[in-house]
Protein backbone atom coordinates (compact mmCIF):
# COMPACT_ATOMS: atom_id res chain seq x y z
CA UNK A 1 0.00 0.00 0.00
CA UNK A 2 2.96 2.32 0.55
CA UNK A 3 4.08 2.02 -2.69
CA UNK A 4 0.31 3.07 -4.28
CA UNK A 5 0.43 5.84 -1.78
CA UNK A 6 3.76 7.28 -3.18
CA UNK A 7 2.31 7.11 -6.50
CA UNK A 8 -0.49 8.70 -5.95
CA UNK A 9 1.20 11.41 -3.82
CA UNK A 10 3.74 11.76 -6.40
CA UNK A 11 0.49 12.24 -9.25
CA UNK A 12 -0.87 14.26 -6.92
CA UNK A 13 1.90 16.74 -6.25
CA UNK A 14 2.65 17.05 -10.06
CA UNK A 15 -1.03 17.76 -10.93
CA UNK A 16 -1.30 21.06 -12.64
CA UNK A 17 -5.54 21.58 -11.37
CA UNK A 18 -4.43 20.86 -8.06
CA UNK A 19 -2.09 23.76 -8.05
CA UNK A 20 -4.34 25.73 -10.18
CA UNK A 21 -7.19 24.93 -7.32
CA UNK A 22 -4.47 25.69 -4.70
CA UNK A 23 -3.71 29.10 -6.43
CA UNK A 24 -7.62 30.07 -6.63
CA UNK A 25 -7.92 28.92 -2.82
CA UNK A 26 -5.31 31.10 -2.12
CA UNK A 27 -6.36 34.19 -3.90
CA UNK A 28 -9.88 33.26 -1.91
CA UNK A 29 -7.64 34.00 1.16
CA UNK A 30 -6.09 37.03 0.27
CA UNK A 31 -9.62 38.09 -0.63
CA UNK A 32 -11.18 37.15 2.62
CA UNK A 33 -8.12 38.96 4.30
CA UNK A 34 -8.94 42.50 2.57
CA UNK A 35 -12.86 41.79 3.93
CA UNK A 36 -11.39 41.62 7.49
CA UNK A 37 -8.99 44.32 7.33
CA UNK A 38 -11.47 46.29 6.38
CA UNK A 39 -13.80 45.55 9.84
CA UNK A 40 -10.84 46.42 11.86
CA UNK A 41 -10.00 49.44 9.67
CA UNK A 42 -13.62 50.85 10.76
CA UNK A 43 -13.52 49.67 14.12
CA UNK A 44 -16.25 46.77 14.11
CA UNK A 45 -14.38 45.59 17.47
CA UNK A 46 -15.57 48.40 19.20
CA UNK A 47 -18.36 49.24 18.00
CA UNK A 48 -20.15 45.82 18.20
CA UNK A 49 -20.29 43.85 21.27
CA UNK A 50 -20.66 40.44 19.12
CA UNK A 51 -18.31 41.62 16.75
CA UNK A 52 -15.58 37.73 16.08
CA UNK A 53 -13.46 36.65 13.06
CA UNK A 54 -14.40 33.53 13.13
CA UNK A 55 -16.41 33.97 9.28
CA UNK A 56 -13.35 35.27 7.83
CA UNK A 57 -11.36 32.77 9.49
CA UNK A 58 -13.37 29.81 8.96
CA UNK A 59 -14.83 30.78 5.54
CA UNK A 60 -13.50 27.88 4.07
CA UNK A 61 -16.13 25.88 5.42
CA UNK A 62 -18.34 26.95 2.80
CA UNK A 63 -16.31 25.73 -0.55
CA UNK A 64 -14.16 22.99 1.14
CA UNK A 65 -16.70 19.97 -0.03
CA UNK A 66 -17.33 21.30 -2.81
CA UNK A 67 -13.44 21.73 -3.80
CA UNK A 68 -13.16 18.45 -2.90
CA UNK A 69 -15.61 16.46 -4.34
CA UNK A 70 -15.17 18.36 -7.81
CA UNK A 71 -11.20 17.19 -7.36
CA UNK A 72 -11.34 13.49 -5.94
CA UNK A 73 -14.18 13.06 -9.25
CA UNK A 74 -11.43 14.36 -11.52
CA UNK A 75 -8.77 12.16 -9.61
CA UNK A 76 -10.22 8.92 -9.52
CA UNK A 77 -11.79 9.69 -12.70
CA UNK A 78 -9.40 9.96 -14.77
CA UNK A 79 -7.69 6.64 -13.00
CA UNK A 80 -10.16 4.72 -14.40
CA UNK A 81 -10.77 6.70 -17.81
CA UNK A 82 -6.99 5.97 -18.14
CA UNK A 83 -7.62 2.64 -17.18
CA UNK A 84 -4.75 2.66 -14.59
CA UNK A 85 -7.04 1.19 -12.13
CA UNK A 86 -6.56 -2.09 -14.12
CA UNK A 87 -2.70 -1.98 -14.13
CA UNK A 88 -3.04 -1.40 -10.16
CA UNK A 89 -4.43 -4.73 -10.00
CA UNK A 90 -2.98 -6.47 -12.87
CA UNK A 91 0.44 -5.24 -11.06
CA UNK A 92 -0.78 -7.65 -7.89
CA UNK A 93 -2.06 -4.74 -5.66
CA UNK A 94 -5.11 -5.80 -3.44
CA UNK A 95 -8.40 -3.94 -4.59
CA UNK A 96 -8.95 -2.45 -0.67
CA UNK A 97 -5.14 -0.96 -0.87
CA UNK A 98 -6.44 0.91 -4.28
CA UNK A 99 -9.40 1.42 -2.08
CA UNK A 100 -7.78 3.16 0.85
CA UNK A 101 -4.81 4.73 -0.87
CA UNK A 102 -7.39 7.37 -3.09
CA UNK A 103 -8.97 7.62 0.70
CA UNK A 104 -5.94 8.63 2.19
CA UNK A 105 -4.79 10.84 -0.80
CA UNK A 106 -8.26 12.49 -1.42
CA UNK A 107 -8.16 13.14 2.35
CA UNK A 108 -4.05 15.16 1.58
CA UNK A 109 -5.49 16.70 -0.99
CA UNK A 110 -8.26 18.18 1.28
CA UNK A 111 -6.00 19.17 4.38
CA UNK A 112 -3.61 20.57 1.26
CA UNK A 113 -6.64 23.22 0.43
CA UNK A 114 -7.26 23.93 3.68
CA UNK A 115 -3.95 24.39 4.47
CA UNK A 116 -3.54 26.59 1.45
CA UNK A 117 -6.20 28.68 3.07
CA UNK A 118 -5.28 29.19 6.11
CA UNK A 119 -1.17 29.56 5.44
CA UNK A 120 -2.42 32.68 3.23
CA UNK A 121 -4.64 34.22 6.35
CA UNK A 122 -2.29 33.44 8.79
CA UNK A 123 0.61 34.61 6.96
CA UNK A 124 -1.72 37.99 5.64
CA UNK A 125 -2.81 38.74 9.21
CA UNK A 126 0.36 38.06 10.93
CA UNK A 127 2.27 40.52 8.23
CA UNK A 128 -0.84 43.52 8.49
CA UNK A 129 -2.90 43.29 11.42
CA UNK A 130 -0.55 41.32 13.83
CA UNK A 131 -2.73 38.92 14.14
CA UNK A 132 -5.52 40.63 14.64
CA UNK A 133 -8.25 38.15 13.16
CA UNK A 134 -6.96 35.38 15.09
CA UNK A 135 -6.77 37.31 18.31
CA UNK A 136 -10.20 37.59 17.86
CA UNK A 137 -11.39 33.94 16.78
CA UNK A 138 -13.93 32.30 19.09
CA UNK A 139 -12.96 28.62 20.28
CA UNK A 140 -10.29 28.39 16.94
CA UNK A 141 -8.78 25.28 18.29
CA UNK A 142 -12.60 23.29 18.73
CA UNK A 143 -13.30 24.57 15.09
CA UNK A 144 -10.26 23.48 13.39
CA UNK A 145 -10.88 20.00 15.05
CA UNK A 146 -14.36 19.84 13.25
CA UNK A 147 -12.84 21.07 10.42
CA UNK A 148 -10.26 18.00 10.01
CA UNK A 149 -13.47 15.99 11.47
CA UNK A 150 -15.43 17.29 8.21
CA UNK A 151 -12.28 15.94 5.76
CA UNK A 152 -12.50 12.88 7.13
CA UNK A 153 -15.64 12.37 6.56
CA UNK A 154 -15.97 14.36 2.89
CA UNK A 155 -13.15 12.07 1.81
CA UNK A 156 -14.85 8.95 2.68
CA UNK A 157 -18.30 9.98 0.97
CA UNK A 158 -16.21 11.24 -2.06
CA UNK A 159 -14.09 7.88 -2.42
CA UNK A 160 -16.90 5.94 -2.12
CA UNK A 161 -18.76 7.19 -4.59
CA UNK A 162 -15.40 8.28 -7.15
CA UNK A 163 -14.45 4.67 -6.98
CA UNK A 164 -17.55 3.15 -7.61
CA UNK A 165 -18.72 5.46 -10.16
CA UNK A 166 -16.55 4.55 -13.59
CA UNK A 167 -17.96 7.45 -15.34
CA UNK A 168 -15.63 10.72 -14.67
CA UNK A 169 -18.97 12.81 -15.67
CA UNK A 170 -21.71 11.29 -13.48
CA UNK A 171 -19.13 11.26 -10.31
CA UNK A 172 -18.92 15.12 -10.85
CA UNK A 173 -22.15 15.15 -11.05
CA UNK A 174 -23.50 13.01 -7.95
CA UNK A 175 -20.74 14.71 -6.24
CA UNK A 176 -21.20 17.88 -6.40
CA UNK A 177 -25.11 17.38 -6.19
CA UNK A 178 -24.20 15.60 -2.81
CA UNK A 179 -21.61 18.56 -1.90
CA UNK A 180 -24.87 21.19 -2.18
CA UNK A 181 -27.41 19.61 -0.57
CA UNK A 182 -25.12 18.77 2.58
CA UNK A 183 -23.99 22.79 2.57
CA UNK A 184 -27.59 23.32 2.37
CA UNK A 185 -28.91 21.19 4.92
CA UNK A 186 -25.53 21.71 7.31
CA UNK A 187 -26.70 25.49 7.45
CA UNK A 188 -30.48 24.71 8.48
CA UNK A 189 -28.97 22.17 11.30
CA UNK A 190 -26.60 24.67 12.62
CA UNK A 191 -28.87 27.74 12.75
CA UNK A 192 -31.59 25.29 14.68
CA UNK A 193 -29.38 24.13 17.09
CA UNK A 194 -27.73 27.70 17.79
CA UNK A 195 -31.41 28.79 18.45
CA UNK A 196 -31.24 30.02 22.35
CA UNK A 197 -33.51 28.76 24.61
CA UNK A 198 -34.98 32.12 25.57
CA UNK A 199 -35.61 35.13 23.52
CA UNK A 200 -35.86 38.69 24.53
CA UNK A 201 -38.97 40.32 24.17
CA UNK A 202 -39.45 44.24 24.42
CA UNK A 203 -42.61 45.42 24.77
CA UNK A 204 -43.55 48.55 23.26
CA UNK A 205 -46.75 49.34 24.87
CA UNK A 206 -44.96 49.11 28.85
CA UNK A 207 -41.69 49.28 27.53
CA UNK A 208 -40.38 46.75 29.72
CA UNK A 209 -37.95 43.44 28.70
CA UNK A 210 -39.43 40.27 28.92
CA UNK A 211 -37.19 36.91 28.99
CA UNK A 212 -39.61 34.33 26.70
CA UNK A 213 -39.23 30.62 26.00
CA UNK A 214 -38.31 30.56 22.32
CA UNK A 215 -40.69 28.53 20.20
CA UNK A 216 -38.02 27.24 17.65
CA UNK A 217 -35.62 26.47 20.55
CA UNK A 218 -34.78 22.39 19.84
CA UNK A 219 -35.40 19.87 22.68
CA UNK A 220 -35.92 16.46 23.68
CA UNK A 221 -35.67 13.94 20.59
CA UNK A 222 -35.59 16.68 18.04
CA UNK A 223 -32.80 17.77 19.51
CA UNK A 224 -30.94 14.08 19.41
CA UNK A 225 -31.95 13.94 15.80
CA UNK A 226 -30.73 16.94 14.66
CA UNK A 227 -27.43 16.36 16.76
CA UNK A 228 -27.19 12.93 14.92
CA UNK A 229 -27.57 15.17 11.30
CA UNK A 230 -24.81 17.13 12.71
CA UNK A 231 -22.51 14.62 13.19
CA UNK A 232 -22.93 12.65 10.43
CA UNK A 233 -22.94 15.87 8.08
CA UNK A 234 -19.68 16.73 7.46
CA UNK A 235 -20.65 20.61 6.05
CA UNK A 236 -22.53 20.93 9.04
CA UNK A 237 -19.73 20.07 10.93
CA UNK A 238 -17.29 22.64 9.06
CA UNK A 239 -19.86 25.53 9.29
CA UNK A 240 -19.59 25.28 13.37
CA UNK A 241 -17.04 28.31 12.77
CA UNK A 242 -18.28 29.81 10.27
CA UNK A 243 -21.58 30.53 12.49
CA UNK A 244 -20.60 30.65 15.81
CA UNK A 245 -21.85 32.87 17.98
CA UNK A 246 -19.73 34.99 20.34
CA UNK A 247 -20.68 33.14 23.24
CA UNK A 248 -19.52 29.88 21.93
CA UNK A 249 -22.26 28.49 19.36
CA UNK A 250 -23.39 25.08 19.61
CA UNK A 251 -21.47 22.99 22.37
CA UNK A 252 -19.55 20.04 21.19
CA UNK A 253 -21.33 17.43 21.49
CA UNK A 254 -20.64 13.62 21.66
CA UNK A 255 -22.60 12.83 18.03
CA UNK A 256 -19.88 14.22 16.54
CA UNK A 257 -16.97 12.34 16.59
CA UNK A 258 -18.99 9.42 16.98
CA UNK A 259 -21.15 10.40 13.62
CA UNK A 260 -17.88 11.16 11.67
CA UNK A 261 -16.50 7.89 13.27
CA UNK A 262 -19.68 6.18 11.39
CA UNK A 263 -19.66 8.01 8.48
CA UNK A 264 -16.17 7.27 7.57
CA UNK A 265 -15.76 3.53 8.93
CA UNK A 266 -19.61 2.82 7.11
CA UNK A 267 -18.69 4.73 3.94
CA UNK A 268 -15.10 3.42 3.63
CA UNK A 269 -15.78 -0.24 4.59
CA UNK A 270 -18.66 -0.15 2.01
CA UNK A 271 -17.01 1.36 -0.96
CA UNK A 272 -13.95 -0.87 -0.48
CA UNK A 273 -16.64 -4.40 -0.53
CA UNK A 274 -18.24 -2.58 -3.74
CA UNK A 275 -15.40 -2.27 -5.42
CA UNK A 276 -13.33 -5.03 -4.49
CA UNK A 277 -16.93 -7.19 -6.41
CA UNK A 278 -16.57 -4.43 -9.29
CA UNK A 279 -16.10 -5.51 -12.97
CA UNK A 280 -13.34 -3.51 -14.11
CA UNK A 281 -13.64 -2.27 -17.45
CA UNK B 1 5.21 -30.08 -18.37
CA UNK B 2 5.59 -26.39 -16.31
CA UNK B 3 2.59 -24.58 -17.10
CA UNK B 4 2.45 -21.11 -16.09
CA UNK B 5 -1.55 -20.33 -16.28
CA UNK B 6 -4.07 -23.17 -16.26
CA UNK B 7 -7.63 -22.72 -16.28
CA UNK B 8 -10.26 -25.23 -14.96
CA UNK B 9 -13.78 -25.50 -16.23
CA UNK B 10 -13.85 -22.01 -15.53
CA UNK B 11 -17.51 -20.00 -15.92
CA UNK B 12 -18.32 -16.68 -16.06
CA UNK B 13 -22.10 -15.94 -16.06
CA UNK B 14 -23.87 -12.69 -16.73
CA UNK B 15 -27.40 -13.13 -15.69
CA UNK B 16 -28.72 -15.92 -18.24
CA UNK B 17 -25.31 -15.36 -20.42
CA UNK B 18 -22.27 -17.54 -20.60
CA UNK B 19 -19.53 -15.33 -21.39
CA UNK B 20 -17.35 -18.51 -20.49
CA UNK B 21 -18.58 -22.10 -20.23
CA UNK B 22 -16.16 -24.44 -18.54
CA UNK B 23 -12.99 -23.44 -20.35
CA UNK B 24 -10.19 -24.97 -19.57
CA UNK B 25 -6.64 -23.71 -20.99
CA UNK B 26 -3.29 -25.10 -20.30
CA UNK B 27 -0.60 -22.04 -20.87
CA UNK B 28 3.44 -23.87 -21.20
CA UNK B 29 6.39 -21.69 -19.82
CA UNK B 30 8.44 -20.08 -22.79
CA UNK B 31 5.10 -20.41 -25.14
CA UNK B 32 3.33 -17.75 -27.44
CA UNK B 33 -0.13 -18.69 -26.99
CA UNK B 34 -2.40 -17.80 -29.95
CA UNK B 35 -5.99 -17.55 -28.29
CA UNK B 36 -8.40 -17.32 -31.66
CA UNK B 37 -11.84 -16.59 -31.72
CA UNK B 38 -14.27 -14.56 -33.56
CA UNK B 39 -15.54 -10.95 -31.86
CA UNK B 40 -17.48 -12.06 -28.50
CA UNK B 41 -16.20 -15.45 -28.36
CA UNK B 42 -14.96 -14.91 -24.65
CA UNK B 43 -11.03 -13.89 -25.30
CA UNK B 44 -11.08 -10.90 -23.62
CA UNK B 45 -13.15 -12.19 -20.64
CA UNK B 46 -11.05 -14.97 -19.97
CA UNK B 47 -7.50 -12.29 -19.95
CA UNK B 48 -9.89 -10.21 -17.45
CA UNK B 49 -10.40 -12.88 -15.26
CA UNK B 50 -7.08 -13.96 -15.54
CA UNK B 51 -5.78 -10.28 -14.36
CA UNK B 52 -7.89 -9.88 -11.51
CA UNK B 53 -10.19 -7.67 -13.32
CA UNK B 54 -12.91 -10.12 -12.81
CA UNK B 55 -14.22 -12.83 -10.66
CA UNK B 56 -15.17 -16.56 -11.69
CA UNK B 57 -18.65 -17.59 -11.52
CA UNK B 58 -17.30 -21.01 -11.05
CA UNK B 59 -14.28 -23.03 -11.73
CA UNK B 60 -10.83 -21.63 -11.26
CA UNK B 61 -7.10 -21.11 -12.45
CA UNK B 62 -3.61 -21.30 -11.65
CA UNK B 63 -0.95 -18.80 -11.95
CA UNK B 64 2.44 -20.13 -11.46
CA UNK B 65 0.78 -22.85 -8.88
CA UNK B 66 -1.16 -20.35 -7.08
CA UNK B 67 -4.76 -21.07 -7.58
CA UNK B 68 -6.81 -18.08 -7.84
CA UNK B 69 -8.94 -19.08 -4.57
CA UNK B 70 -5.53 -18.04 -2.63
CA UNK B 71 -5.39 -14.70 -1.08
CA UNK B 72 -1.86 -14.72 -2.35
CA UNK B 73 -2.79 -14.79 -6.31
CA UNK B 74 -1.98 -11.29 -6.30
CA UNK B 75 1.43 -11.98 -5.14
CA UNK B 76 1.59 -14.21 -8.32
CA UNK B 77 0.34 -11.39 -10.66
CA UNK B 78 3.40 -9.24 -9.80
CA UNK B 79 5.33 -11.47 -12.33
CA UNK B 80 2.60 -10.73 -15.06
CA UNK B 81 2.36 -7.60 -16.97
CA UNK B 82 -0.84 -7.13 -19.32
CA UNK B 83 -2.75 -5.04 -22.04
CA UNK B 84 -6.64 -5.62 -21.90
CA UNK B 85 -8.10 -4.06 -24.56
CA UNK B 86 -7.01 -0.54 -24.63
CA UNK B 87 -3.11 0.69 -23.28
CA UNK B 88 -3.61 1.91 -19.49
CA UNK B 89 -1.42 4.98 -19.74
CA UNK B 90 -2.00 8.55 -18.24
CA UNK B 91 -2.72 10.74 -21.48
CA UNK B 92 -1.29 13.86 -19.70
CA UNK B 93 1.99 12.71 -18.76
CA UNK B 94 4.88 11.42 -21.12
CA UNK B 95 6.38 7.92 -22.03
CA UNK B 96 8.90 8.56 -19.30
CA UNK B 97 6.10 9.76 -16.31
CA UNK B 98 4.15 7.11 -17.31
CA UNK B 99 6.82 4.57 -16.69
CA UNK B 100 7.87 6.04 -13.92
CA UNK B 101 4.32 5.73 -12.16
CA UNK B 102 4.30 2.70 -12.78
CA UNK B 103 7.59 2.12 -11.47
CA UNK B 104 6.44 3.75 -8.18
CA UNK B 105 3.54 1.59 -8.08
CA UNK B 106 5.87 -1.78 -8.68
CA UNK B 107 7.88 -0.15 -5.59
CA UNK B 108 11.25 -0.49 -7.72
CA UNK B 109 13.97 1.56 -5.77
CA UNK B 110 15.47 3.27 -9.09
CA UNK B 111 14.43 4.58 -12.38
CA UNK B 112 17.81 3.62 -13.99
CA UNK B 113 15.88 0.96 -16.03
CA UNK B 114 13.46 3.00 -17.55
CA UNK B 115 15.81 4.46 -20.68
CA UNK B 116 15.84 0.79 -21.27
CA UNK B 117 12.44 -0.33 -21.73
CA UNK B 118 11.83 3.06 -23.88
CA UNK B 119 14.49 1.47 -25.72
CA UNK B 120 13.27 -1.76 -26.59
CA UNK B 121 9.97 -0.46 -27.16
CA UNK B 122 11.26 1.87 -29.99
CA UNK B 123 10.02 4.95 -27.56
CA UNK B 124 13.82 6.70 -26.94
CA UNK B 125 12.60 9.97 -29.30
CA UNK B 126 9.51 11.19 -27.94
CA UNK B 127 10.75 12.93 -24.96
CA UNK B 128 8.32 15.30 -23.12
CA UNK B 129 5.35 14.52 -25.56
CA UNK B 130 2.38 13.70 -23.80
CA UNK B 131 0.66 10.38 -24.43
CA UNK B 132 -2.42 11.66 -25.59
CA UNK B 133 -0.60 13.01 -28.58
CA UNK B 134 0.91 10.06 -29.41
CA UNK B 135 -0.35 7.49 -32.76
CA UNK B 136 -2.06 4.44 -31.62
CA UNK B 137 0.98 2.08 -32.13
CA UNK B 138 3.27 4.44 -30.48
CA UNK B 139 0.27 4.30 -27.42
CA UNK B 140 0.36 0.34 -28.24
CA UNK B 141 4.57 0.44 -27.56
CA UNK B 142 3.74 2.54 -24.65
CA UNK B 143 1.26 -0.31 -22.97
CA UNK B 144 3.59 -2.93 -23.94
CA UNK B 145 6.28 -1.12 -22.09
CA UNK B 146 4.68 -0.79 -18.72
CA UNK B 147 3.65 -4.02 -19.07
CA UNK B 148 7.51 -4.57 -19.36
CA UNK B 149 8.00 -2.53 -15.85
CA UNK B 150 8.90 -4.74 -13.02
CA UNK B 151 10.63 -7.99 -15.42
CA UNK B 152 7.52 -9.82 -16.10
CA UNK B 153 8.16 -13.33 -17.28
CA UNK B 154 4.14 -13.39 -18.45
CA UNK B 155 2.72 -10.93 -20.62
CA UNK B 156 -1.02 -11.21 -21.67
CA UNK B 157 -1.98 -9.41 -24.73
CA UNK B 158 -5.45 -8.55 -25.88
CA UNK B 159 -5.47 -7.87 -29.56
CA UNK B 160 -1.75 -6.11 -29.72
CA UNK B 161 -2.24 -5.47 -33.55
CA UNK B 162 -5.25 -4.00 -32.96
CA UNK B 163 -5.53 -0.71 -35.49
CA UNK B 164 -2.07 -0.61 -36.13
CA UNK B 165 -0.66 -0.09 -40.04
CA UNK B 166 1.25 -2.75 -41.13
CA UNK B 167 4.56 -1.39 -40.07
CA UNK B 168 2.92 -1.12 -36.66
CA UNK B 169 2.22 -4.76 -36.53
CA UNK B 170 5.59 -5.71 -37.88
CA UNK B 171 7.08 -4.16 -35.20
CA UNK B 172 5.00 -5.46 -32.04
CA UNK B 173 5.66 -8.87 -33.81
CA UNK B 174 9.29 -8.68 -33.92
CA UNK B 175 8.89 -7.04 -30.55
CA UNK B 176 7.05 -9.98 -28.85
CA UNK B 177 9.86 -12.74 -30.82
CA UNK B 178 12.85 -10.70 -29.31
CA UNK B 179 11.43 -10.86 -25.96
CA UNK B 180 10.11 -14.44 -26.04
CA UNK B 181 13.76 -15.14 -27.73
CA UNK B 182 15.75 -13.03 -25.09
CA UNK B 183 13.81 -13.28 -21.56
CA UNK B 184 11.86 -16.29 -21.99
CA UNK B 185 8.90 -14.31 -21.68
CA UNK B 186 5.90 -16.46 -21.63
CA UNK B 187 3.07 -14.81 -23.59
CA UNK B 188 -0.78 -15.07 -23.96
CA UNK B 189 -1.94 -12.92 -27.19
CA UNK B 190 -5.34 -13.01 -28.41
CA UNK B 191 -6.41 -12.35 -31.61
CA UNK B 192 -9.13 -12.82 -34.55
CA UNK B 193 -6.03 -12.03 -37.49
CA UNK B 194 -4.95 -15.68 -37.80
CA UNK B 195 -2.39 -14.82 -40.48
CA UNK B 196 -0.40 -12.51 -37.72
CA UNK B 197 -0.90 -15.10 -34.98
CA UNK B 198 0.73 -18.09 -37.69
CA UNK B 199 3.79 -16.18 -37.94
CA UNK B 200 4.53 -16.09 -33.98
CA UNK B 201 2.67 -18.70 -31.92
CA UNK B 202 3.81 -21.60 -30.72
CA UNK B 203 0.62 -23.13 -29.48
CA UNK B 204 -3.04 -22.12 -30.14
CA UNK B 205 -5.91 -22.28 -28.21
CA UNK B 206 -9.33 -22.04 -30.22
CA UNK B 207 -12.79 -20.19 -28.74
CA UNK B 208 -16.00 -20.67 -29.59
CA UNK B 209 -19.02 -19.00 -27.86
CA UNK B 210 -17.10 -19.62 -24.16
CA UNK B 211 -15.76 -22.99 -24.73
CA UNK B 212 -12.49 -23.48 -25.87
CA UNK B 213 -12.57 -26.08 -28.63
CA UNK B 214 -9.03 -27.02 -28.96
CA UNK B 215 -5.63 -26.50 -27.96
CA UNK B 216 -2.77 -27.62 -29.89
CA UNK B 217 0.94 -26.97 -30.62
CA UNK B 218 2.06 -24.91 -33.58
CA UNK B 219 4.25 -27.98 -34.67
CA UNK B 220 0.27 -30.48 -34.75
CA UNK B 221 -1.18 -27.28 -36.69
CA UNK B 222 1.70 -27.67 -39.58
CA UNK B 223 1.42 -31.15 -39.32
CA UNK B 224 -2.28 -31.10 -40.09
CA UNK B 225 -2.38 -27.96 -42.53
CA UNK B 226 0.70 -30.09 -44.75
CA UNK B 227 0.38 -29.82 -48.61
CA UNK B 228 -0.70 -32.23 -49.79
CA UNK B 229 -2.39 -34.37 -52.96
CA UNK B 230 -6.02 -35.56 -52.05
CA UNK B 231 -6.83 -38.27 -54.04
CA UNK B 232 -9.85 -40.72 -54.37
CA UNK B 233 -9.35 -44.06 -55.73
CA UNK B 234 -11.59 -47.19 -55.92
CA UNK B 235 -9.58 -49.00 -52.89
CA UNK B 236 -6.83 -47.77 -50.76
CA UNK B 237 -5.25 -51.18 -50.07
CA UNK B 238 -3.18 -51.14 -53.19
CA UNK B 239 -2.34 -47.24 -53.23
CA UNK B 240 -0.81 -48.33 -49.63
CA UNK B 241 1.35 -51.06 -50.81
CA UNK B 242 2.62 -48.55 -53.37
CA UNK B 243 2.90 -45.75 -51.48
CA UNK B 244 4.85 -47.75 -49.01
CA UNK B 245 7.13 -49.37 -52.11
CA UNK B 246 7.78 -45.72 -53.20
CA UNK B 247 8.60 -44.39 -49.32
CA UNK B 248 6.27 -41.83 -49.45
CA UNK B 249 4.70 -40.05 -46.43
CA UNK B 250 0.59 -40.29 -46.50
CA UNK B 251 -2.35 -40.54 -44.37
CA UNK B 252 -5.51 -42.61 -45.45
CA UNK B 253 -9.05 -41.21 -44.69
CA UNK B 254 -11.28 -43.85 -45.23
CA UNK B 255 -11.22 -46.70 -47.20
CA UNK B 256 -11.26 -44.85 -50.76
CA UNK B 257 -9.61 -41.10 -49.96
CA UNK B 258 -5.99 -40.27 -48.85
CA UNK B 259 -3.65 -37.98 -48.55
CA UNK B 260 -0.25 -37.76 -49.96
CA UNK B 261 1.81 -34.97 -48.85
CA UNK B 262 3.72 -32.61 -50.80
CA UNK B 263 5.35 -30.73 -47.79
CA UNK B 264 7.79 -31.98 -45.30
CA UNK B 265 6.16 -32.57 -41.72
CA UNK B 266 7.26 -30.32 -39.16
CA UNK B 267 10.22 -32.63 -38.17
CA UNK B 268 11.67 -32.23 -41.31
CA UNK B 269 12.55 -35.50 -42.96
CA UNK B 270 11.83 -33.79 -46.42
CA UNK B 271 12.52 -37.67 -48.19
CA UNK B 272 9.26 -38.79 -47.73
CA UNK B 273 7.48 -35.91 -49.79
CA UNK B 274 6.45 -36.09 -53.33
CA UNK B 275 8.16 -33.41 -54.31
CA UNK B 276 11.75 -34.37 -52.60
CA UNK B 277 11.09 -37.57 -54.50
CA UNK B 278 10.98 -36.32 -57.11
CA UNK B 279 7.45 -38.12 -58.40
CA UNK B 280 5.67 -35.61 -60.29
CA UNK B 281 1.83 -36.43 -59.75
CA UNK B 282 1.21 -37.64 -63.63
CA UNK B 283 3.74 -40.73 -62.42
CA UNK B 284 2.40 -41.25 -59.52
CA UNK B 285 -0.88 -41.45 -61.35
CA UNK B 286 0.44 -43.66 -64.01
CA UNK B 287 2.31 -46.00 -60.77
CA UNK B 288 -1.24 -46.07 -59.34
CA UNK B 289 -2.38 -47.03 -62.60
CA UNK B 290 -0.08 -50.49 -63.21
CA UNK B 291 -0.66 -51.41 -59.56
CA UNK B 292 -4.60 -51.56 -60.55
CA UNK B 293 -5.17 -48.63 -58.42
CA UNK B 294 -8.21 -46.59 -60.05
CA UNK B 295 -7.92 -42.76 -59.32
CA UNK B 296 -11.67 -41.40 -59.34
CA UNK B 297 -10.01 -37.83 -58.41
CA UNK B 298 -7.13 -35.71 -57.65
CA UNK B 299 -6.92 -32.46 -55.94
CA UNK B 300 -4.22 -30.02 -54.27
CA UNK B 301 -5.11 -29.63 -50.60
CA UNK B 302 -3.52 -26.95 -48.38
CA UNK B 303 -5.34 -26.08 -45.36
CA UNK B 304 -4.56 -23.10 -44.20
CA UNK B 305 -4.50 -22.18 -40.36
CA UNK B 306 -7.49 -19.80 -41.15
CA UNK B 307 -9.39 -23.30 -43.00
CA UNK B 308 -8.17 -25.59 -40.33
CA UNK B 309 -10.17 -22.35 -37.71
CA UNK B 310 -13.36 -22.92 -39.95
CA UNK B 311 -13.33 -26.21 -40.11
CA UNK B 312 -12.67 -26.50 -36.20
CA UNK B 313 -15.81 -24.60 -35.48
CA UNK B 314 -17.99 -25.78 -38.11
CA UNK B 315 -17.58 -29.30 -36.61
CA UNK B 316 -18.39 -27.47 -33.28
CA UNK B 317 -21.67 -25.81 -34.65
CA UNK B 318 -22.59 -29.63 -35.12
CA UNK B 319 -22.10 -31.04 -32.24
Amino acid sequence: MYNLLSAYTARLLKDKLFWLIECVIALWAAYVFRLARQSFVCGMHHISKTFHTNPYFFNAAIWLGISLALYSAYFTGTEYHDGILRNQIISGHRRYEIYLSHYLVILLAGVMQAAAYYFVLITADGFFLGFSVMHMLVKPAEYILLILLALLGYSALFSCFSMLLANKNAAVFVQLLLAILMLYFGFATVSSLQEPRTSLVTSTYRGENRTIPNPNYLEGARRELYEWADGLNPSSLSLHGVMAEKKGGIPFHAKIPVGTALLTVCFTAGGAYGFSRKELK
Amino acid sequence: MDYVLTCDALDKRYGNFYALCRLSMHIPRGAIYGFIGKNGSGKTTLMRLVCGLSHPTAGSYTLYGITSRDKNICRARRRMGAIIETPAVYLHMSAAENLEQQYRILGLPSFDTIEEILELTGLTDVGKKKARHFSLGMRQRLGIAIALCGNPDFLVLDEPTGGLDPQGIIEIRELILRLNREQQITFLISSHILDELSKISTHYGFIDRGRMVREISAAEVRDLCRKCVRVTVADTKPLCLLLDRLELDYNILSDTEADIYLSPPSDADASRCLSAAGISVTSLVMELSKGNCEVLSLREHDESLENYYMNLIGEEKHV
